[in-house]
């Protein structure tokens, strides 16, 4: 029900896990800013 | 950033151990508000927006994944706040914890130096749903919160320094790799979602002018003195300059208002009313006082150069020509009906506490921001 949002398919859940990843990624690298 | 929750602050370890978990949760309790924020903001526009929304995502993406190449600039939008100093003098321990959490949790208040987050916002927005925009954004203020567990072996100040000092020296190139990484997978999942998705134009078209407008109105309230004092260079007669102070926010709100209220012909004629008048305007300032004149149609008071004004008010007018040429949407949004006698008492006070718990909540950030103790 979630990835219906992004047309509720496989891709729609790899592009959601995507983003998820990605906005951690953001968060890590902020530590290195000041 | 780091240097807010060392060991060294805390006293002890277990403390600090209590106090990292506290800033874990209160950075990832904000993250996952705001991305819930973006989602209803997001659904309330009719999002998600089909072929159109997907293709957003990808651009907005591809661009910031070109960004982080060496010697390429793309421009984060972020206000480069850094959280209060104060607020572990005055709050208790495990109170300043969570807060600062919680002020690193939204990251468009402080500083971001790649352009995922701001990607990641857009897909929250995109998905038109709180939760998922809870669970995309949510992981912005953990991995954020739980990376001052590098501060775990800080004991003295001098430690505390040499580890802001190594971390803001480390090179960027594996961040950069890894961000490229996760915006290139989101523009090639992002234009494969297009694909297999349908139109999506006009919906999109209706809310980027519904956003645009809100953004406009926004920042003239939040910066006030700014936008009072970019109506003073227009040399308007005094009449006509203090009712624009308020009268052109007022008017650029009612834009999206019109839009979420299922009125999209509205909006979308409303907006070219607006986008002709400030254009004349525009013309007429830059005719009387050159083109340094500040145009404020988006806060600041920096001045736009005529040829991107002139693009920018053509591109929004091009969309609002879309938004109301479109047959209307069902109405996402429905406005509460004139009261029953028996019910006008209830409402007054409603309003009445709505009021007092906006200018609370707004004079406490303001205090909170500027270190004022109450």
């Amino acid at each position: 029900m979630l990835i219906e949002s992004f047309g509720g398919d496989v891709v729609a859940a790899a592009l959601l896990l995507a983003l998820a990843s990605g906005s951690a990624i953001a968060g890590w690298s902020t530590l290195y800013g000041p | 950033m780091v240097e807010t929750i060392t060991p060294v602050v805390y006293g002890s370890r277990a403390r600090w151990a209590i106090a990292f978990l506290l800033h874990v949760v209160g950075a990832t309790a904000t993250a996952a508000l705001f991305g819930a924020a973006l989602g209803a903001v997001g659904a309330l526009l009719d999002a998600p927006w089909g072929r159109a929304g997907a293709l957003v995502l990808a651009v907005a993406a591809g661009v910031y994944a070109l960004g982080e190449l060496p010697r390429v600039t793309a421009t984060v939008p972020q206000l480069r706040r850094q959280v209060p100093d104060w607020w572990r003098e005055f709050f208790s321990w495990p109170v300043a914890a969570v807060l600062y959490g919680a002020g690193l949790g939204v990251g468009f208040f402080t500083y971001l130096s790649h352009g995922t987050f701001v990607v990641v916002a857009v897909g929250a927005l995109a998905s038109g749903d709180a939760v998922v925009g809870a669970l995309v954004v949510a992981p912005f203020g953990l991995a954020r919160g739980l990376s001052a567990a590098r501060a775990f072996g800080v004991a003295t100040q001098q430690r505390s320094q040499d580890l802001v000092d190594r971390l803001a020296g480390s090179p960027e190139r594996y961040r950069s790799i890894a961000n490229g990484g996760a915006l290139i997978a989101v523009a090639v999942l992002a234009s494969a979602a297009a694909v297999g998705a349908t139109d999506g134009w006009e919906a999109f078209a209706t809310a980027a002018l519904a956003l645009a407008f809100t953004w406009a109105a926004v920042s003239k309230t939040v910066g006030l003195g700014e936008w009072r004092r970019t109506l003073a260079a227009h040399g308007f007669p005094a009449g006509i300059e203090s009712a624009a102070v308020v009268g052109v926010p007022f008017a650029e709100a009612l834009v999206p208002v019109f839009a979420i209220s299922g009125w999209t012909r509205a909006s979308g004629v409303w907006a070219l009313v607006l986008i002709m008048v400030f254009t004349a305007e525009a013309l007429r300032a830059w005719g009387r006082f050159g083109a340094e004149v500040p145009c404020g149609c988006f806060g600041g008071r920096e001045p736009v150069s005529p040829p991107a004004l002139l693009l920018r008010n053509v591109g929004l007018a091009a969309m609002a020509v879309v938004v109301v040429l479109r047959p209307p949407p069902e109405q996402v949004f429905s406005w509460p009906g004139w009261p029953a006698p028996d019910e006008y008492l209830p409402m007054v006070l409603v309003i009445a506490g709505l009021a007092v718990a906006v200018s609370t909540a707004w004079t406490a950030i303001r205090w909170l921001g500027r270190g004022v103790r109450p």
